[in-house]
This record gives structure tokens, sequence and C-alpha cells, in this order.
């Protein structure tokens, strides 16, 4: 079943196709939640709304567009939503692991330690630096497309990621 | 064109490692680069970080949130079941309350609208509340069966 007949099946009241494009789209948007707000359990919890508020926008859904960006829209403003409110209760649960990454998979080009400390180094950096490299270099994605995801203009997108990489490096070189 | 100093340099080689177009020309570039020892130790630095942060992949993810969304829908009451062969429903519906007129018609009186009148009733509840009155509910089933087991 594609994304489309999914969509106008819930919209039609069968609601249960909408496990369709959850099971579909959990393990990207897993990924990508995890990446802004840096532990699982956040994570979970800011992708389960994300579906929720989906879902109960559906009926606003653009059907010219894809579904996983609008998605995305979605769920990064859940994700900073989050993270607003354990500011507002100033608690810090970033969940550094000291034996497993959990951002980054193994990769026969870095060494575990390597691996280890460019994560804790992404973990150190602000929730927007973070997504916004973990979207370039984990998903590839170019300037445009990531103009597009973030809703700002590529120049602000070539900008930004040139200060994050340099406060990356920075947070690199003091970790290792 | 944008101007070219130290910053624009350093955002037009970036680019350029990415794959992109740069906003300064690329002999624009290498000129100031040539010039400016610390916009080339800083370009230098960014390239193999670069190189460095294109290795790792994303961590595939298992976790599965289907359940969580499913029970909040339910709870929340935003979630309805509509089944897809609900017409077939519909129509025995009909029929039942067709066979029933048409019974009752050969001695019509006037109480005859008393014995329509709640089966008409039971089948617009059914319709306006989406529900199939046959469907088993599979939670009833399973404690029907463990106690069979027992």
């Amino acid at each position: 079943m594609d994304d489309l007949s999914a969509i106008q099946k819930c919209l039609a009241g069968d609601w249960e196709t909408f496990r369709h494009l959850v099971e579909k789209y959990q393990a990207r948007a897993v990924g990508h939640a995890l990446a802004i707000v840096g532990a699982r359990e956040d994570a979970l919890d800011a992708v389960q709304e994300a579906f929720l508020d989906a879902f109960q926008a559906l009926g606003r859904f653009d059907t010219g567009r894809q579904f996983y960006p609008w998605l995305y829209a979605i769920l990064r403003n859940r994700c900073f939503k989050l993270l607003a409110s354990r500011k507002r209760l100033e608690v810090s649960s970033l969940e550094q692991s000291e034996i497993q990454t959990e951002i980054l998979a193994p990769s026969s080009r870095l060494s575990p330690e390597e691996l280890l400390t460019l994560e804790q180094a992404l973990l150190a950096l602000s929730p927007e630096d973070r997504e916004l490299i973990t979207l370039k270099h984990l998903d590839g994605l170019s300037y445009r497309d990531l103009a597009e995801m973030l809703g700002v203009a590529e120049g602000t997108v070539m900008s930004r990621l040139y200060y994050a990489r340099r406060r990356l490096r920075e947070h690199f070189t003091l970790v290792r | 064109m944008n101007q070219v100093n130290c910053e624009n340099v350093c955002l037009a080689a970036m680019a350029v490692a990415d794959g992109e177009k740069p906003l300064i020309p690329a002999p624009d570039i290498e000129l100031h680069l040539a010039q400016c020892d610390r916009c080339r130790a800083d370009v230098e630095q960014l390239q193999a970080f670069i190189e460095l942060l294109n290795a790792p992949r994303r961590r595939e993810r298992t976790e599965s949130v289907w359940r969580r969304v499913a029970e909040s829908l339910r709870h929340s009451g935003k979630a309805r079941t509509v089944p897809d062969h609900w017409p077939w429903f519909l129509l025995l519906g009909l029929l039942l309350a067709g066979y029933r007129v048409i019974v009752a018609a050969s001695d019509w009186e006037p109480s005859i609208l008393f014995k329509v009148a709640p089966v008409l009733l039971a089948i617009a509840v059914f319709i306006f509340l989406r529900e199939n009155p046959f469907k088993v509910n599979p939670g009833l089933q399973a404690r029907i069966s463990s106690r069979g087991d027992l």
C-alpha cells in the first residue's frame, strides 16, 4: 500500500491503516529525533507525539507532497518543545554512553574510539547544530534539501553548517 | 557575486568540499587561499574533518512505537473502526428489515410500527456508530479460550 492510499483510508475512518505509515517511518523518525534530543526515551516520546499530531492533522496534509518531510516538520517541532520543557525543569539528561554509540553506526573507516569521541562531540553541540550536522552527514542531504527540510534559505544552511562544523571540530579535539 | 573576504572564501571552500556550487568562483577561492595562510590552514582542517564526518552512517533503529501510538489513539477517542465489509452488514440489515415489513404487512395493523421501529432504530444506531455488531472481540475471545484451557 502506498502512503497516499493509507492516508485516504485513514481519512475515511479506517484508523488502523495508520499503522502502515507508523511502521514504515518509525525507524527513520526515531533516528532523527535521537539526533535532536540526544536521549533514546525522549526520542521515542517525541516520535509517538509526532505521529499522534500527524494523525490529527492528516486532513490538512497536502497530497502533492511526500509524507516523511511533512512528518519531519512535526517531529522536529515536538523535539524542540520537549527540549524547551526540559530546560524549564533545568534537567539535563543527555545519555552519553561510554560503551556504545546511539546515533552513529559502527564504521570500517573509524575506530570504535574515534566513533565514540565523535558521538560525544556531537552530543556536546546544541540540538540545532546536531540536527544540521547529522542530516548533512548521516543522511547525505544537499544544501537545497536541508533548506527545504529546515525551512530556511540555502545561504543560511551554508553559514550555519560552517559554524556548526567548527564548533563540532573544537569539541572533537577537546574530547580527544 | 559575494565579496571575497576570509569568511566568504572559507564558506565557498566548504561548499566545494560538500560538492555544492560555491558563491565565489573557484579561481578567486584559490587565489585567496594562496595568499592567506590562516584561511588555507582553516580550509585544510575543515576538509579533513568533513571526510571524517562522512565516514559513519546513522545507526539503524529497531524500536517500535505503533503500540504506543495505537493505545493513545484509542484512549483519546480519535480512533474509530470502520470495517471494510460494512456495506454487507448494511445490506443484511436492510433485507431483514424488508422481510419483517413484508411479513407484517400481510396482517397490517397500526401496531406494526411498534414492531418494526426498534429494528430500524437498532440498524440506524449501528450505522451511526460505524460498529459491526457481529464482530468478535479478540480480547474477549482470548479470555474465553484461556478459561477453556483451564
